[in-house]
This record gives structure tokens, sequence and C-alpha cells, in this order.
């Protein structure tokens, strides 16, 4: 028997109701004065912003049916040449992660929470821990395993006991053709004929130092993001910022007549 | 003083005032916990129990045996109230006072761990419940027997109520019911005696003695109970010398507990009410050595209800071969009432499959339809084969048939050009033909007509009446003689038959009245005399209704109050004539008249007819409900059907919103939505064998129609209980697999581990136990038969939060998304240390079924990630794809990655406890214990989270959520005081700065 739920119908709209049709008079606002994306570019069904409108009509479409926002269909950011600066952008603001800081908008680092994005944690990926637990700025991935060569051949036959992951995933139609463009950046499934060579069992490498976040191995010692501590500088090196002497920094200078909101 | 007392002349109570205890009593008594009345005094007097100085169980070591019990009458006269008794130093645990009979005083205070006898000498007699009374109070603690060193009883919840002098029935929060003796030395009470439990009956909230012998268990979270307490003295079988001489000792509890739960069971709906003595019970306490007397308590009656609902979901229900759908909640609390209660939302569930007649008979009826072949009457019959067959068809749009004679003819009234009515043969040939002809010329067209054997009433579009009679003896019918009516101007709007099986249409014989006439007696009243009545009810078109007595035709009763039936809103005077009346019997056990009531505007009124005085002739008037409803034709038919055991008998009214008017014993009147958009016809019929069959005519066509068994009538939607064996704190339907999850609400022992993993403490005698946490489990369960399918057990001290059914990224399916069960929980972990949370997903994935089950298709939940959060998952939510649930303070919005683990992408500090999130689209509504409501926009690329727009002002919001119409949009919330607010996202408002999100603080 079909699901009863399978199309439009008043019962779907009680049970399980989809909302994606439904455009509020108060969006505009939010989409157009306060320039926020409320759908995705690929969310938005283009056919019902032509002319024509779409052939489905809004009850079929899975689309949404909705007028963009001034900040849909932008051509994409030109990133920044300077290495540093395209650095600064991957870079999460730490005031903005404690919500403390003013910049707002104008903050050169990122104001944005996304795992995805985050570069892994060089202390995490090179020790397996990170002093600065879930306050680090960079990402702690769980567990680093590889998907099962046999299990994406179609079996594998140490089923839920495999120590590899198991993903299922569906069967990439043009692969399947023959030929598909994406190539191994596809999502979907591409089941090779072959047995897979002994290299696809092995655990993956770790990441290389270039895609972990700072600190590096250079950068050891000047904080970063508080993993175990590096070899501390001779105090004899150290030079005051505030008395200029040397032998302590400016936190512990007893130098009082330089605190300048005294005056 | 004069005026008071001349008041109290007048009323018979005295003036109302205000007493401070602190003041105007004693000092002591402050924080009050419990009074009562205390009788046997000469003026008023009143216990109570107050805590001067409140403590706790972390305080004990400061401050304990805080609680004061004081005893002071009323004088109203001198307004002085003088403190009999001041008892100070009682555990500080104490929540209820129960006064002792009048025989030696005292109150009975029931403390979490003891009950304990407080005289009016402020001497306390203690008997501990448990192990903790020496622990947490300095009271002198009697010696204790082994076997009740065995004892541990929570009282915490208890109700206590005297059923004889020295009997005390203790009503556990879990429904136990224990007695406990006052043993009595002399006049003075010298030791308390617990007996072993007695039955096991519904979670208490007020326990009643009513009259003597009776007892009322009121419970606001399940059924109400009823019981009656018969004292029996028993010779007592002397099994063991230990029992006897300690009276009160605790006897093989445990067998006869299980006896006592069967037996009492209050979802065995027939035994509720039917067993009034079977199930005594005859655990009691002994007397003395030879004899002893035995409270048995038996179940009289319940009142069904189903207590508060702590979740519910829409879920898919099947009603034929149509999906329905159904309104699923979790209701009761505790180990003895945890039952989804699907309610019927549009009581459409009655139907079962149409069969392709839409005309038929089953020995006596005929029912027509002008479509699809107008005009045309067709009688179906079922010959012996059992199946159905249209013998005849007559050309005529039929406008009422009834069984005739005893049933042994068909009487059918129907248009063909002109007005006819004809007897018919059960095989539908013609027996007689009467045609409604004013001499040569046709009369109007018949409008409705009323048949009730052996009666015939037509009303003809011009108002006029006719009426005819049946002669059995002929087996024709002729024209009945109308002249007692008056003349035959006479208008009439509509009328009916209503035969009497009740008695409670009875007329007082007028002396007065011309002689008897014997040529109007019927077969039907000789064969009927004493205990049937029939009468005829008519209206005027000036609304006046009267009941005309047969087969004499003489008035019995006119009243013209109905027309008057809502003067409000000045209607144009067509507007309030009737339409419609009948009476009808609506009931469940016996059932009684019913005068209904419908007029033009629309309005349906429902009259019970009650016997009067013999001066008076039947008034139908006490008990009225009237609802606005909009009827364009209508058509009402009695009929009465069987129902497992009971018989309903109620009223179908047909018309564009068509309904049932049914009564119940419990419930009273109850109009109840079929569910169909118009119904055109509507008939009883017994011709598909069960007997409890309607064949209707709506919309979607004919559909033959079940009574469906076991539903409760006597609630505003009509419900069905699913008894469980555990209550259930959330719900949830899957929409992909038709099943549903819900989460189970359990009590466990909960133990602390320090670092090592040492248990902290563990109790150290038999009668000590741990504390008590909530904890949870996940069940899956199929709504077809309510057979959990697989489970999911959480640790310990973890409890669920919240349930939904989201949907989320996944590659394994063609579409990309796939409906996922995301469940948020708390991790207690003592009070020391905060709490933390958890969110799992769990998928529900379908698995070969086992062959001996019976059961097809077979699932199980499949938990595909956990994830540990640093504070309480107490919301969650699926938007867009993506998970949002809350973390204490916080709010993530997460994706699935991979099906095996989620990964935040956008995060957001509100308030302080979150208590709901709810999403449309991108629009995120947030709920907070504090900071009401937010409303908050996600925006993806980059993955952003906006306040829109919050509640400036406080309020402890519980659940809040969008609520839209005609495209504007308003966010509605609802609060721990049960106030709705509805708030509007207006950012035009100039105090709104302009629509700028606010700064967030």
């Amino acid at each position: 028997m079909a699901n009863p739920l399978a199309g439009p119908s008043p019962l779907r709209d009680i049970i399980r109701p989809q909302f994606h049709q439904n455009n509020f008079a108060e969006e505009l606002f939010i989409k157009n004065e306060l320039g926020i994306k409320l759908d995705k570019d690929d969310q938005i069904c283009r056919l019902s912003l032509t002319a024509t409108g779409c052939p489905l009509g809004p009850l079929h479409c899975p689309l949404r049916h909705t007028t963009p926002s001034t900040q849909n269909f932008q051509p994409p950011k030109q990133l920044p040449v300077h290495p540093r600066e395209r650095e600064r952008l991957a870079t999460v603001c730490k005031h903005w992660l404690r919500g403390l800081c003013k910049k707002g908008d104008a903050c050169e680092f990122l104001h944005e929470y996304n795992l995805r994005r985050m570069p892994e944690c060089w202390w995490y990926a090179k020790y397996g821990y990170c002093s600065a637990g879930d306050e680090c700025l960079y990402a702690h991935p769980k567990e680093r395993r590889i998907e099962c060569p046999d299990y994406n051949r179609g079996f594998c036959k140490l089923g839920p006991t495999c120590p590899r992951k198991h993903v299922r995933r569906v069967a990439c139609q043009l692969y399947l053709t023959g030929f598909c463009p994406m190539g191994p950046d596809c999502s979907r499934g591409h089941p090779k004929p072959d047995l897979p060579p002994p290299k696809a069992y092995e655990p993956p490498s770790p990441p290389s130092v270039r895609d972990l976040g700072p600190p590096r191995r250079d950068m050891v010692g000047l904080g970063g993001s508080g993993g175990p501590p590096g070899p501390r500088r001779n105090l004899e090196d150290v030079v005051c910022f505030k008395c200029g002497e040397k032998g302590h920094y400016a936190n512990h200078c007893r130098h009082h007549n330089h605190k300048p909101y005294k005056r | 003083m004069e005026q008071e007392t001349s008041q109290s002349r007048d009323v018979p109570y005295s003036p109302s005032f205000i007493l401070d205890l602190a003041t105007d009593v004693d000092e002591r008594i402050r924080n009050v916990i419990d009074f009562a009345f205390l009788s046997g005094f000469n003026n008023p007097t009143v216990a109570v129990l107050c805590q001067f100085q409140q403590t706790w169980t972390g305080r004990l070591k400061e401050y304990k045996d805080t609680v004061g019990l004081f005893i002071f009458s009323l004088d109203l006269v001198t307004h002085n109230y003088p403190v009999i008794t001041a008892v100070e130093g009682l555990p500080y645990d104490c929540f209820s006072i129960t006064p002792c009979s009048t025989a030696f005083g005292g109150v009975i205070v029931l403390a979490s761990n003891a009950i304990i006898y407080v005289d009016q000498s402020s001497r306390r007699v203690v008997l501990p419940a448990n192990g903790w009374p020496p622990r947490v109070s300095d009271l002198p603690m009697p010696s204790l027997t082994s076997q009740e060193q065995l004892r541990d009883l929570q009282l915490e919840g208890s109700r206590s109520v005297f059923v004889d002098d020295t009997t005390l029935l203790v009503v556990l929060k879990d429904g136990t019911v224990y007695p406990v003796e006052l043993v009595l030395d002399g006049r003075l009470v010298s030791r308390l005696s617990m007996s072993a439990a007695l039955a096991r009956t519904t979670i208490p909230a007020v326990v009643r003695r009513v009259q003597d012998d009776f007892l009322f268990i009121g419970s606001i979270v399940g059924p109400s109970v009823l019981m009656k307490t018969a004292h029996v003295e028993e010779d007592i079988i002397i099994e063991d010398d230990a029992t006897v001489s300690a009276p009160a000792a605790v006897v093989d509890s445990v067998n006869d507990m299980d006896v006592d739960e069967e037996d009492e069971d209050l979802y065995e709906k027939s035994t509720i009410t039917e067993k009034p003595s079977t199930n005594g019970v005859t655990n009691g306490f002994t007397a003395n050595a030879n004899k002893r007397t035995v409270v048995h308590l038996s179940l009289c009656d319940s009142l069904l209800a189903y207590g508060s609902i702590s979740d519910m979901a829409f879920a898919l229900a099947r009603n034929g071969d149509r999906a329905v759908p159904e309104l699923v909640a979790a209701t009761g609390s505790g180990e003895l009432e945890g039952l989804p209660t699907p309610v019927k939302v549009n009581g459409s569930t009655y139907e079962r499959p149409a069969n392709p007649f839409h005309s038929e008979n089953d020995s006596v009826i005929i029912s027509t339809d002008a479509n699809p072949s107008p005009g045309l009457s067709r009688i179906a019959t079922r010959n012996p084969q059992a199946d159905i067959t249209i013998t005849t068809r007559i050309p005529g749009t039929t406008i009422g048939a009834a069984p005739f004679f005893q049933g042994t003819a068909i009487l059918h009234v129907m248009i063909n050009v002109t007005n006819v009515i004809r007897v018919l043969e059960p095989d539908g040939t013609e027996r007689q033909i009467i045609k409604d002809i004013d001499g040569s010329s046709p009369r109007p067209r018949i409008r409705s007509c009323s048949i009730c054997d052996p009666f015939v009433l037509i009303i003809r579009e011009d108002d006029s009446i006719g009426l005819f009679i049946g002669e059995i003896e002929r087996g024709k019918i002729r024209r009945k003689d109308m002249s007692p009516m008056g003349e035959k101007t006479s208008r009439y709007l509509t009328g009916c038959f209503y035969t009497d099986t009740s008695g409670v249409f009875q007329t007082l014989v007028n002396d007065q009245a011309p002689g008897i006439e014997n040529m109007t007696s019927t077969l039907q009243g000789a064969m009927n005399a004493g205990n049937k009545s029939q009468w005829l009810i008519l209206v005027r078109p000036q609304g006046v209704v009267e009941i005309w007595t047969l087969p004499k035709l003489t008035l019995a009763f006119s009243t013209n109050l109905i027309a008057a039936l809502e003067p409000d809103p000045p209607r144009k005077p067509s507007e309030l004539d009737i339409e419609q009346v009948v009476i009808a019997p609506l009931g469940e056990s016996s059932p009684r008249p019913h005068l209904i009531v419908f007029l033009r505007s629309g309005q349906l009124a429902i009259y019970e007819a009650l016997m009067t005085s013999p001066p008076v002739e039947p008034l139908p008037s006490t008990r009225s409900s009237t609802l606005l409803v909009k009827f364009v034709k209508v058509l009402s038919r009695a009929f009465d059907i069987q129902h497992s055991e009971e018989m309903y008998s109620g009223a179908f009214f047909t018309g564009d919103r068509p309904c049932w008017i049914l009564c119940t014993d419990k419930g009273g009147v109850k109009v109840l939505p079929s569910g169909h958009s118009v119904v055109h016809a509507f008939t009883a019929s017994s011709l598909w064998e069960s007997k409890s069959d309607f064949l209707l005519y709506s919309d979607e066509g004919p559909s033959l129609m079940e009574w469906m068994p076991e539903i409760h009538l006597d609630d505003h939607l009509p419900a069905r209980l699913v008894p469980r064996s555990r209550a259930y704190s959330n719900v949830v339907y899957d929409a992909s697999t038709s099943l549903i999850v819900a989460a189970s609400s359990l009590q466990s022992k909960f133990a602390s581990y320090d670092e090592d993993g040492n248990l902290i403490w563990e109790p150290d005698a038999p009668n000590i136990s741990y504390p008590h946490c909530e904890c949870s489990t996940l069940e899956l369960v199929s709504p077809d038969g309510w057979i959990t399918m697989d489970g999911f057990e959480f640790a310990a001290n973890e409890f669920v939060n919240c349930i939904d059914s989201v949907t989320l990224e996944t590659m394994s399916t063609e579409t990309g998304t796939k409906d996922f069960i995301a469940v948020g929980t708390t991790l207690n972990r003592g009070e020391d240390l905060a709490v933390k949370g958890a969110v799992y997903i769990f998928e529900i994935v379908e698995v070969v079924a086992d062959q001996s089950t019976n059961v097809k298709r077979w699932y199980r939940l499949k938990l595909q990630c956990r994830d540990e959060a640093k504070g309480p998952v107490s919301a969650l939510c699926g938007m867009d794809g993506y998970l949002v649930s809350s973390m204490g303070q916080k709010i993530f919005v997460r994706a699935f990655d991979l099906d095996e683990r989620l990964v935040g992408v956008a995060f957001l500090d509100v308030g302080v406890y979150v208590t709901s999130v709810r999403a449309v689209k991108n629009l995120l509504v947030i709920g907070d214990a504090v900071k009401s409501v937010w409303f908050v926009a996600f925006q993806e690329d980059p993955y952003k989270l906006v306040i829109l727009g919050k509640d400036p002002y406080y309020s402890c919001i519980t659940k809040a959520d969008l609520f839209f119409a005609d495209g504007r949009l308003s966010i509605v919330s609802c609060d721990e005081d049960g106030i709705m607010r509805l708030y509007d996202y207006d950012p035009h408002d100039p105090e709104s700065k302009n629509g700028q999100p606010p700064p967030s603080d």
C-alpha cells in the first residue's frame, strides 16, 4: 500500500507538516533589511523566479518558492591573496566564541562556529590531547577511521565488528553508467570492481602539518591555543614591554609609575 | 456584635473572618503545613501542623524535629483562641494531619518515614515506616521486632483515612493500602501496628470516607475509585504463634500483594462494575486470640480518567482503507498507569469500507437517494446465500420507510408525481397504496414523514400534516381522524413520534375528558400496555412545541419557550423556526428521553426529559446544551446500537456537519462530530450480520460503519485507553515507518561514586534504602497491537528530556535526507556535580521478522551516534536538515556527518535554561525558563544564528512555538502559570530599534 503521507494531503499537514512553501510577510524584512539569507541558493527554485514560473507548482516542488534575499545569488567573494589574510579568515575569533567580540561584522577573524571548517588542532593531532580542552579554537576530531574498502565494494564479512567505517551510500548513477565527472570527490558510492589494494586497509595518515591549525612548531611557546607548555624562554632574555628592563615580563613589572591609567 | 447576630439569623453560617495564626493564636505557628478540624469539642477546634524553624535534609545536623502541632479552639463569641495542646519536636518531614475518633481524641500525623499519633496530652506514639526515623529524629522510637525491621516503606505522597475508630488505612503513593491499628490500653493509645498490605488501588490525591462504609479515593493522575469497607468478624486461623502474639506483624506480604493487584486491576473494565464483593481482600489484623475483625475492601465503582498528559503526537491510523490522523497521548504517572491514549481527532474511525449498493433492506429497511439515478428507489434484501440483491426497483423518490405491523410489512412514503403512502410486503411487492390527494387535485409534496408503528405522520410543503393509522387486523392503513387536533388548517413545521419505554412520559388523567373511545385502541397499545406509550410531538410555526397523546390525540403538553432558545443576537423571525424536533432516548445503561431541537438558525438544543410532580405534565427542561453548528439538510434517526457489554443509544444528525449525539453514564450528553464533511442519509442496518452496523451515505459515497470497541466517550474527545505497564514521558511518531517511539519514565536507585569508582555510601540496614532518581528507557512501539518491538536502556542516572523525529542529511538515501530519532537526555550526578547530558541519534531500521511472532515487518532502533554534552540537553528539534539542540544555556546547530557523528556548525548563547526549541524553515523559536522567548534566524553559508527579537520581560516559558495564519507569523508561548502569550514580530515598531537585533545580554 502506498504511503499515505507521500504526497501533499490534509493528512500530511496534520501528521508531518512541510513548511518549505509557506512564506511569511515578516521574512521580507529579515531578508532585505537585515540581509540574512534565510534560504540557500540551491534551496530556492530558480524556475519559480522566472516569468514562466515553476511547472511543478508550489504544491509539488521540493524547492522553495520564495523571494530571495539580497544576499542570495551573489558571486563568490574573492579570497585575499596574502596567506596571512587567508589564515585569518579561517581562524575563529576567540573573543566572539565567548560572546565578547565588540567588532561585530568588522572583525577580521571568523565569527562562525563551524566545526567542519575549523582547522584541526595541532596538539590534538600530535598528542591526542589538548590542554585547552573544549575551549580550544581548533577542532578536536573524535576518532580517525577510514572507510572500509570492502563495504564500499559491496560487502564486508566482518559486519558490525569491522574496525573501519561502514558508510552506507547510494550508488552514483553516473558512475554506474560509465563515468562520473566528480571522481573521488563524489559523495555517492563508486563501487570498484577489483579488489582493493592492501594500502586501502591501512589506518589513515595523520593530517599534514599544513592542514593543521596553529600553533606550529615554530610558534611553540608563544601561547597559541594553550597546548602543553613549550620550553620557556630564559627570563634573563626577556625584555619588559613596560619599563624596558630585562629579567621579567610586563605583567610582573614592579614599576608602578608606568601605569598610564593612574595619571 | 448585635449586627453579627442579626446577620447570622439570616444566613445559616457565621460571617467570615481572618485569623492570623501567628498573632492571634500562638507566635510559634508559622509555615503551616496542614490543618484539620477536630470533632468532639464544644467549640470548633483546629489542629495546625507547622514548622517554625525551617530546615531540610542537608541541615539536619543543625535543626531537626522542627515541626510542631498546635491544637486550639475557636471561641467565635469572644474571639479568643486558646491553645489546648502544643506539641513540638515532631520530625521535620511531617506533612499531614488526620484527626482520630472522638473516643480517644488526638491526631495522626503522617511523616515521610513514620506515622505518629499525638494525643491531647502531648504524648507521641511513633510507628517508623522504615529505618530512617531514628536517624533523622530524636523522638523515642519503639523497639521493633525483627520482621518490622525489614519494613521499608516510603510514605511521601500518601494519604490516610480512618475506616473505624482504631483502624487507619494509609494509601501509599503507588496505591498500596496498608492498615494501621491503634492499639488501645484503656483509653490511651499505647502503640501503632501496621499489617501487611491490603490492596492496591489508584494513586491517591484525596481519600475520604463517604457515609460509613464507603471510601472514595480520588486521583488526579488516574481513575478515581469508590470502595466499600466491610467489617467482618472471622475466626482466626492460627498459622504461626508469632503472628498472633504480634498482631501488627507483617504477614506474608508478598503472596497477598500479587493476588490483590490482579483483583483490583482497575483497567479490567469488566471487573470494575461486576465484582461487588468477590474481590474482597481478607488480609486484616488480629484483634484477639480467637476472633479478629477483618476489614474487607471491595471495589464499587470507578470514574475513569487519564490524568495529566505528558506528551502527545499525531499518528496515522487506518480506518477501513482510509488513513486518518490519530492523536496519541502519553498519560498517567507512576507504575500504575502509563498509557498512551489514542484520541480520535476526527472521530471518523467508525467506518468500514463501502458496498456498491446504496439502498438495502435487511428485512425491513429501505432507503434511497436522488443520485446517481434520480427518483429511483430500490429494495435490497439479503437472501439465504448471504449475498445482497436488489429485488425491486420503484420509480419515485423515497421520503421515508420503516417496518410496520410488528415487522411484517414495510411502510413506504414516497413521491412519484404525487404523494404516495404504500404498504409493502417484506419482499417488496405492493400491498396497499394511498394517494395523498384532496379530492381530485394533488396536495403539495411531502416534505418529511415520521413513521412509528402503527402511525404515520406526513408533513407537506405547505406545512399541513396528514396522519395515518394502520389496522393490523386488516394489514392496511387508513387516514386517521384529526378532528381532535382542531381545524384542518392547522400548520405545523415539523413533528415526530416518540415511543416511551422509560416511563418518564406520564400524563395525569383528566376526569373531565369525554368518555373513552374504544375504537382508537391499537394493537400496539394493547400489546405494550403499561410500559410503552406513544406520543406525537408537533411544532407550530410560532415555535410552540406540542405533545399529543396517542391514539386519543389530546394535547398533553405545550410550550413556546423553545423558540426563545437564545434571545441574544436579534434574528429574523424565520431563523427562529424550528427545523426539526426529535425525542430520542440517549444514554448508556438506562437511556432517558431527550428532546433534540434543531433551529433553522443552526442551533441545536438538547433537553433531557425529567419527571415532575403529578400536577404538571412532563417538562423537558432541566439539562440543555447548545452549540452553534450549521446544517443545511437535516434528517435524523434515533438508533440503538450494541456496544460490547453496554448499550448506547443516541441520535445521528445528518447534513453539513454531521454528528453523533450520545450520552454516557458519567459523561453527560456529548455531541461528537462524525468526521464526514456531509452525510446525506443514515440508518442502522443489520444487513451485514454484525448487530451494530450503520449505513450512511456521505460525500465519499456509501459506507458501512461499525462501532469501535473500547472507545470511551465520557470526555470531549472520544478516546481509547491502551494500558501499559509503565508511564511514558515523551511520545513521537515516526512518519517514515509508521511507528511510535516513546520514552518511559521509571524510578531507579541512585548511587554516587567517587573518582575511583567506589560507592560513596550504601545502605547499612535492610530498612534503609537508596535514594531514587528518574531514569528512562526508549521503546519502539507499533501502533497496531501496541507491541513493543525494540528498546534502548539509558544509564541508571540518565533520563530523557526530549525526543523528536528529525530530518537529517545522509548519504544513504536518494533524496539525501532521512528521518532519525533524536533524543536529548540529562545525566544526574548527585548534588555535588553539575548535571551533564547527551544527544542520541537513532535510526529505525527494518530487520527480518521473527517467523514465530506472526508480525510481517519488524523494526529495531539502531544507535547511530551518542554525543555527550556538558549540560543537559533539554530541548531539540530538526531544522532544514540540521539538528538544533540545547546544552544548558547554549543552542547548537549541528549537522550529521557520515551517519556517525554530529558536527556543530553554529551556536548561540541564550538565556539560562532552554525549555523548548521549535523551527519552521530557517526560523527558530527558543523558549527559556527565565529569559522568555527568543526569535532567531538561521543562515547557512556562512553559518550564522541571528537574533531577530526577544521578549524584554522575564517569564518562565515551558513551550514556545510558531503560529501562523493568513501568511502572518506570530509566536505563541505558554508559561509556568499557564498563561499563553502571542507575540508578533514587528521590526517597524519604534521601540524595536528599527528591527536591529537586540544586543545579547
